[in-house]
């Protein structure tokens, strides 16, 4: 991303799985930053319907249970969308209402799938 | 390989969802899809649904903007895909054979425009589906109360609303709150008039379901906004209804979700709250079926008197007990959810092999589980044929499920498009062979079917009479309804999101340039 090695001290790694826990990307945050940006500045498929407005659910992801342990609880608004949120599970957050601390870095970001279909999911983007 | 050129009858958020999906699974692949609404405006319940103090949720609709700019995609509004011509003149009628020569693939994303009625509540001035007043305060073009007429009758004290669904409490919560507060929302100036004069006589309104607690459907944000309301306070719910409902004591056994119990804590909450000097209230009254209601003399109190039987689970099924109560109402408004519209698949069971797609029982189109192909009466696949959000899979959900329904669609699209690419290769048969054989099974007997190879108009056109009103200005491409929109929100008093336009006007908008 050609940032400067002096900054290098403060960015937070991040890893992106898809729901079957295969690592999509690492990425580099900082503090601050949500992962619902980041997912969209690094190009992964992780939809932000409302746009960080915790109006819709559609950025719903899953953390590893450590890093879900290191944040502040989620607040009733964001509880409230979770509630629609498919695939819910105990480490479930809106990846808009995350931000980045440093003692996130390493943090395992999983994706929910993409669609309620296992079999179609398969279907990645072509180039033909 | 036959290219893939997708005919999409509906242009809400599914439709735009499937698009936007293609695009990505297909960045680099000439395809084309045309997006017809009956509608002059896309976007679906987003415009003419979503409650106007909830603009975030209409922040959609810039993903919509982006896949539209993609010159493979293009929006057609003012096209009711229809097997009788609609009433109203405004919209180009065209029959669905008529726009099958000019697809490969066919997507129904129509929705579930029509509100079921409760057989018991007849339609009359003082009883009214809630989409009536949603139609109104969106200015929905075919709504039954152009400005100025209001749908709420003159001097309404109490208002009853039929149903335990999030649009039970968009209405009761925009009508709880100050119009002084919703003035600068996506409201049209005179919807805002005359919700002045309801907000002057209304005190009450009661928001009415058959089961409990543990069964509404409503969501937990929205039941957070009717217990926040500053101008409206709630009827506390009695202690013992709610005990009974937490313990499964109303006959159902098993634990509370996370939702219901959400849900329920917040409903215990409100109804702790006190707020002594509000005067309007609501109330969420469980166990409760109407029966039937009376017109009273104009004398009486109250305009309406409806009969409430009260009602109970027995083996997971509401039964009435018999025992019924009068309550004193001036509006009913039934809010009991939505269906599809089978009417463009034809009218005619005896003539149209297309309306038996249509699952009576279900109200939607018949399809198979997840994926969305069209499925006929007797579980065939209707080759290329797919119906997807509401139209698909019933009216229930918000966008996040219609949104992961439409990715589910658009890679089944794909994928049923690339194993017909792979078997036209391999067997080296010719597009039209492949489409008679799945044809013979008669499905499409009084349709043109489906191009299966280069499609009438090549790629591009969509059929002649669609190209003649794009030219003489009467459908609406998806650049004409942004210059609406900007116009909508231009034109605006001062602070105020937008002052939405009737079709007539969007007319003159679009002729000046
Ligand atoms: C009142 C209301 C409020 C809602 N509020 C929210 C909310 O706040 N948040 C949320 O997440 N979800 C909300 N929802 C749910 C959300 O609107 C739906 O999930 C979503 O709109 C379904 O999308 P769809 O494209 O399948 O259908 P629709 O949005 O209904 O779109 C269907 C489109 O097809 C067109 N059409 C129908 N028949 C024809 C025809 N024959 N020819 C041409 N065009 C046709 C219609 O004009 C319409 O534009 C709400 C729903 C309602 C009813
Ligand atoms: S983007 Fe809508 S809740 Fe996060």
């Amino acid at each position: 991303m050609g940032r400067e090695d002096s900054t290098r001290l403060s960015l937070i790694k991040i890893h992106f799985q898809d729901a079957k826990g295969t690592p999509i990307k690492t990425i580099e945050g900082r503090e601050g930053d949500n992962i619902l940006d980041l997912a969209h500045e690094y190009d992964i498929d992780l939809e932000g319907a409302c746009e960080g407005s915790v109006a819709c659910s559609t950025c719903h992801v899953i953390l590893d249970p450590a890093s879900y342990d290191k944040l502040p609880e989620p607040e009733d608004d964001e509880n409230d969308m979770l509630d629609m949120a498919f695939g819910l599970t105990d480490t479930s957050r809106l990846g808009c209402q995350v931000k980045l601390t440093p003692d996130l870095n390493g943090a395992v970001v999983k994706l929910p799938s993409a669609t309620r279909n296992m079999f179609v999911d398969g279907v990645k983007p072509t180039k033909h | 390989m036959p290219p893939l050129k997708l005919a999409v009858v509906g242009g809400g958020p599914s439709a735009f969802y499937v698009a936007s999906r293609l695009l990505h699974l297909l960045p680099h692949t000439d395809f084309r899809v045309h997006i017809y609404d009956r509608l002059w405006a896309p976007h679906g319940l987003v415009r003419y649904g979503v409650a106007p103090d909830h603009p975030e949720v209409k922040n959609c609709t810039h993903k919509f903007d982006v896949a539209a700019t993609d010159p493979r995609i293009r929006f057609f509004g003012n096209v009711d895909v229809a097997a009788s011509p609609a009433l109203d003149t405004t919209s180009l009628s065209l029959p669905l054979e008529t726009l099958l020569p000019y697809y490969t693939h066919l997507l129904f994303a129509t929705g579930g425009p029509m509100p079921r009625v409760h057989p018991r509540l007849e339609r009359s001035k003082y009883c009214i589906p809630a989409l009536d007043l949603v139609h109104w305060y969106t200015m929905h073009p075919r709504s039954k109360y152009p400005p100025p007429v209001s749908p709420i009758p003159e001097n309404t004290k109490h208002i009853t609303v039929i149903g335990h669904g999030n649009v039970s409490l968009d209405i009761a919560r925009l009508l709880l709150t100050s119009p002084k507060t919703l003035a600068p929302m996506d409201i049209p100036s005179h919807v805002i008039r005359s919700l002045e004069e309801t907000w002057r006589s209304l005190r009450h309104i009661s928001i009415v379901g058959r089961r409990g607690p543990r069964d509404v459907r409503f969501t937990a944000k929205e039941v957070r906004e009717m217990t926040s309301l500053t101008d409206a306070r709630m009827v506390p719910i009695p202690t013992d209804l709610m005990q009974a409902a937490e313990q499964g004591g109303d006959a159902e056994s098993g634990g509370l979700s996370r939702q219901q119990s959400r849900i329920m804590k917040l409903l215990k909450e409100g109804s702790k709250k006190v707020q002594p000097d509000v005067t309007k209230s609501f109330s969420v009254d469980f166990w409760r079926s109407p029966i039937g209601y009376n017109i009273t003399p104009p004398s009486a109190d109250r305009r309406v008197s409806l009969q409430l039987e009260g009602t109970k689970l027995e083996e997971g099924r509401v039964i009435g007990t018999g025992k019924v109560d009068e309550l004193k109402t001036d509006l009913i408004v039934t809010s009991l959810g939505y269906e599809s519209d089978p009417s463009l698949l034809g009218t005619d069971a005896s003539t149209s092999n297309t309306l038996q797609w249509f699952d009576e029982s279900e109200g939607h189109i018949r399809t198979a589980p997840g994926g969305g192909r069209v499925l006929s009466r007797e579980g065939h696949v209707i080759p290329n044929v797919y119906a997807s959000g509401w139209a698909g899979r019933g009216a229930r959900g918000v966008l996040a499920g219609t949104l992961l329904d439409a990715n589910d669609v658009a890679a089944t699209i794909v994928q049923d498009w690339q194993d017909q690419g792979n078997r036209t290769a391999s067997d080296s048969i010719k597009g039209d062979e492949v489409g008679s054989t799945t044809l013979a099974n008669g499905t499409f007997t009084t349709l043109a079917p489906l191009a299966t190879s280069t499609p009438a108009g090549g790629l591009d056109a969509p059929p002649p009479a669609v190209q003649t009103s794009v030219q003489d200005g009467r459908i609406v491409t998806y650049e004409a309804w942004q210059r609406a929109e900007e116009a909508e929100r231009k034109r605006a008093a001062e602070g105020k999101e937008r002052e939405r336009m009737r079709w007539e006007e969007v007319q003159e908008l679009l002729k000046k340039d």
